[in-house]
C-alpha cells in the first residue's frame, strides 16, 4: 500500500470536508487504511472552526457544503485567521465543473482541484501523496 | 378659357397635388397618415375650388373581411355627422360582400361612384331610414366614392361629400380626385407595410430575447444536473472499486464479473456526464482554450505509449510516430490530448484482433497533421454524415458491440476543439479496408484559410438561423400555429 504514510513516525493528518455521508465515509476509510490520521467535517462552519484551530498536512475541500461553501470557508480563513494556504496545502475535491468558481479558489492559494467522480480510491491516494505536506 | 388661364389652372392643380404628396407621403405612422390623408385632401380640394364638406377614409380589414370607417376630416359638417351616428364612427363596418354599398362596390369595380342617398354608403350597419335622416340633418346633398388601389392591392375607399347637388364631375375634376386618391392609397399602403414590418421585427426581437434566456437556463440546468448526477456516481464507482479491489473476502467469479460490468457502466455514465458538460460549455461558448507553446510530437508519442497496453491486450499491432520535422504548435495540450486520445482510442476499439493501428505525423508549409489509420471494418458512406454528430449511432453490429464504453459525443467534441484551434478533421474510409482520420492544425504564425472559411460558415450559419426563424414563423402563421 502506501509506504510513505507508514514510514513517518507520526502519521500525517488529513482533513476531509465532505457533506455526502456515503462519500465522506468512503474517503475516511480509504485514507485511514493507507495509514493517515483523518478528521472529517460535514459542513462549511465546522470546516472553518476545525481549520482555524488545528493544523493539517492536507485539506481535501468540497465546494458545495451546507452553512458555508468551500470558497467562502477559504475566504474567511485567509482574511480572518492566521491560516495560510502556503503552510497548509488545500486541494479542492468537488463534482462541480464551474471554471469561474475554481479560478477564484486558485487565487486564494488552492493547490489544485480534483473532480471526485473521475478518481478511483487508489488514484485519490496518488493525488494525496502528490499534494501532502 | 384663355390659354394663360388654362396654364394657370394646370399649375394650380400640379402644385396642389405636389403639396398633398409631400404631406401624406412624409410619415409612415399609420395613425398620423390616416388623419393627414383626409385633412390634407380636404384642404387641397378647397384650394382648388371644390365646395367640399367632408372627406372620409375607409380601410379594408382583411381579417374581418370588412370595410371600416377609419378617419374623417375636421369640419363642422363632419362633426355633426359623427355625433348623429347611432353607433361609434369606427364601428361603421361594411362587409366586403355587401356590394349594394357603393363604398365596397367602387373597390370591386375600380370605378368612382356618385350617390344622393346616404343609404348607399351607410347600410347595412345603419338602417336606410336612419341613414337618410342623418344625411338630411347634416345637409349633404351629394357623396362621391373613389376606390383606393395600390400596387394591385385593394386598400379601401374615400368618400367626398358636398352640400350642393352634383350630377356629374367634369373630366378635370375626376382626374384630380383620381390623382389624390391614388396618392392616398399609396400613403396608406406604405404605412401599413411599414407597420407590419415593424411589428414583425419587434416579435422577432422578443423571440430572440426569450431564446437567449432559455439558452442560459439550459446551461445552468446542465451544470446543476451534472453536479447532482456526479455525486451518486462517485459513490457507486468508489464502493464498487473497493468491493472489487479491496474486499475482505475473495469474490465468487460470477459476482466479480457482474460487479465488473456494473463498474464499467458506472464509468461510462461518468464519462457521459463529463462529455455533456463539455458539449454544453462548447455550445455556450464558455470553453477556454489555453494556448501554450508545445511540441505536438511529444504529445502524440506520449499518447501512443499509453495506448500500447490496451492495443496489445486486444491483439493489435500499434505503430507510433517517429519524430520528424518541426511539430511546434501554439495550442491547448490538454484539449488536443483529449482529441487525439479519442481518435486513437476509437481506432483501437473498432479494429478487430490481428489488425493494425498506425499514427503518423506530417508537416507542410502551413500545417501539422496527425494521421491515425486502422485496418478496421471501415465507415459506410451512409454513416459518414453521422460521424461528427452527437450520439450518431452505427448500425454495424461489430461497432455497436465494441462501443459499449463510448459516449457518442467524442468525435463531436473533438471536431469542436479542433475548430476552435482553427484546424480541421478529415476522414477517409473504405469499407472492408480501414479508416484514416487526419487532424490538421495550423502552424504558429500562419493566419490559416481555415479560420476565414470557418468564420464565413459561422456567419452564414447564423444568417440561416435567423432566416429559418422568420420562415418558421410565417409558416406557423399560415398553418394557424399548429406544428
Amino acid at each position: 500500500m502506501t509506504a510513505t504514510a507508514n514510514q513517518s513516525a507520526i502519521a500525517k493528518h488529513i482533513l476531509v470536508v465532505e457533506d455526502e455521508q456515503a462519500l465522506r465515509d468512503m474517503y475516511v476509510q480509504i485514507l485511514q487504511n493507507a495509514g493517515y490520521t483523518v478528521t472529517a467535517a460535514e459542513d462549511g462552519k465546522t470546516a472553518f472552526e476545525t481549520m482555524k484551530s488545528n493544523t493539517f498536512n492536507l485539506v481535501l475541500l468540497d465546494i458545495m457544503l451546507p452553512e458555508m461553501d468551500g470558497i467562502q470557508v477559504l475566504e474567511k480563513l485567509t482574511s480572518e485567521t492566521e491560516f495560510s494556504t502556503e503552510q497548509t496545502p488545500v486541494v479542492l475535491f468537488t463534482n462541480l465543473g464551474q471554471d469561474q468558481l475554481i479560478a477564484k479558489a486558485l487565487t486564494l492559494g488552492v493547490r489544485g482541484y480534483l473532480v471526485k467522480s473521475d478518481y478511483t480510491p487508489d488514484q485519490i491516494l496518488t493525488e494525496v501523496q502528490k499534494y501532502i505536506a | 378659357m384663355h390659354k394663360h388661364d388654362v396654364i394657370h389652372e394646370e399649375l394650380k392643380v400640379v402644385s396642389s397635388l405636389s403639396r398633398l404628396q409631400k404631406v401624406i407621403l412624409d410619415t409612415l405612422d399609420l395613425q398620423t397618415v390616416v388623419q393627414d390623408v383626409v385633412n390634407a385632401t380636404l384642404k387641397e380640394l378647397e384650394f382648388l375650388g371644390f365646395d367640399i364638406s367632408v372627406v372620409v377614409l375607409n380601410l379594408i380589414d382583411e381579417k374581418a373581411d370588412v370595410l371600416r370607417r377609419t378617419s374623417i376630416s375636421h369640419t363642422d359638417v363632419a362633426k355633426a355627422a359623427v355625433q348623429g351616428l347611432p353607433i361609434p364612427f369606427s364601428k361603421v363596418e361594411i362587409p366586403m360582400e355587401a356590394t349594394e354599398n357603393i363604398c365596397v362596390s367602387s373597390i370591386h369595380e375600380k370605378k368612382s361612384m356618385l350617390t344622393h342617398s346616404w343609404d348607399d354608403i351607410l347600410s347595412p350597419p345603419l338602417k336606410p331610414e336612419d341613414a337618410i335622416m342623418l344625411q338630411k340633418g347634416v345637409g349633404v346633398r351629394t357623396s362621391i366614392v373613389f376606390p383606393l388601389i395600390s400596387r394591385d392591392s385593394e386598400v379601401g375607399s374615400m368618400i367626398f361629400s358636398f352640400q350642393k347637388n352634383i350630377t356629374k364631375l367634369s373630366s378635370i375634376e375626376e382626374e384630380v380626385l383620381w390623382r389624390m386618391t391614388d396618392t392616398a392609397g399609396l400613403a396608406v399602403q406604405n404605412s401599413r407595410l411599414y407597420t407590419n414590418l415593424h411589428q414583425a421585427n419587434q416579435k422577432i426581437t422578443r423571440a430572440n430575447k426569450r431564446l437567449r434566456e432559455i439558452d442560459t437556463l439550459k446551461d445552468e440546468f446542465i451544470s446543476l444536473a451534472s453536479h447532482e448526477l456526479r455525486t451518486p456516481m462517485t459513490a457507486i464507482k468508489g464502493y464498487l472499486w473497493m468491493t472489487l479491489n479491496q474486499a475482505p473476502v475473495k469474490l465468487h467469479p460470477t459476482v466479480e464479473h457482474n460487479l465488473e460490468i456494473c463498474y464499467q457502466s458506472a464509468e461510462r455514465l461518468i464519462r457521459l456526464v463529463n462529455d455533456m458538460l463539455t458539449v454544453s460549455r462548447i455550445e455556450g461558448k464558455r470553453i477556454k482554450i489555453n494556448k501554450v507553446s508545445m511540441e505536438l510530437a511529444d504529445l502524440t508519442r506520449q499518447i501512443c505509449e499509453e495506448m500500447a497496453i490496451p492495443a496489445q491486450q486486444k491483439g493489435l499491432r500499434l505503430q507510433c510516430p517517429v519524430a520528424k520535422g518541426d511539430t511546434r504548435l501554439v495550442a491547448d495540450p490538454d484539449k488536443l490530448r483529449q482529441v487525439i486520445t479519442n481518435i486513437i482510442g476509437n481506432a483501437i476499439k473498432f479494429t478487430p484482433p490481428k489488425g493494425k493501428v498506425t499514427m503518423k505525423m506530417q508537416t507542410d508549409a502551413t500545417q501539422v497533421h496527425v494521421i491515425i489509420s486502422d485496418t478496421g471494418p471501415g465507415i459506410r458512406p451512409e454513416d459518414r454524415d453521422k460521424l461528427f454528430t452527437k450520439f450518431g449511432k452505427f448500425e454495424h453490429a461489430y461497432e455497436q458491440q465494441q462501443n459499449i464504453t463510448g459516449t457518442g459525443l467524442g468525435l463531436y467534441i473533438s471536431k469542436q476543439i479542433v475548430s476552435l484551434h482553427d484546424g480541421s478533421i478529415t476522414v477517409e474510409s473504405e469499407v472492408g479496408k480501414g479508416t484514416t482520420f487526419t487532424v490538421s492544425l495550423p502552424k504558429p504564425g500562419t493566419k490559416s484559410k481555415g479560420k476565414a472559411a470557418e468564420s464565413d460558415t459561422k456567419r452564414n450559419h447564423s444568417r440561416n438561423k435567423d432566416h429559418n426563424l422568420l420562415a418558421r414563423e410565417s409558416q406557423q402563421k399560415k398553418k394557424g400555429g399548429a406544428k
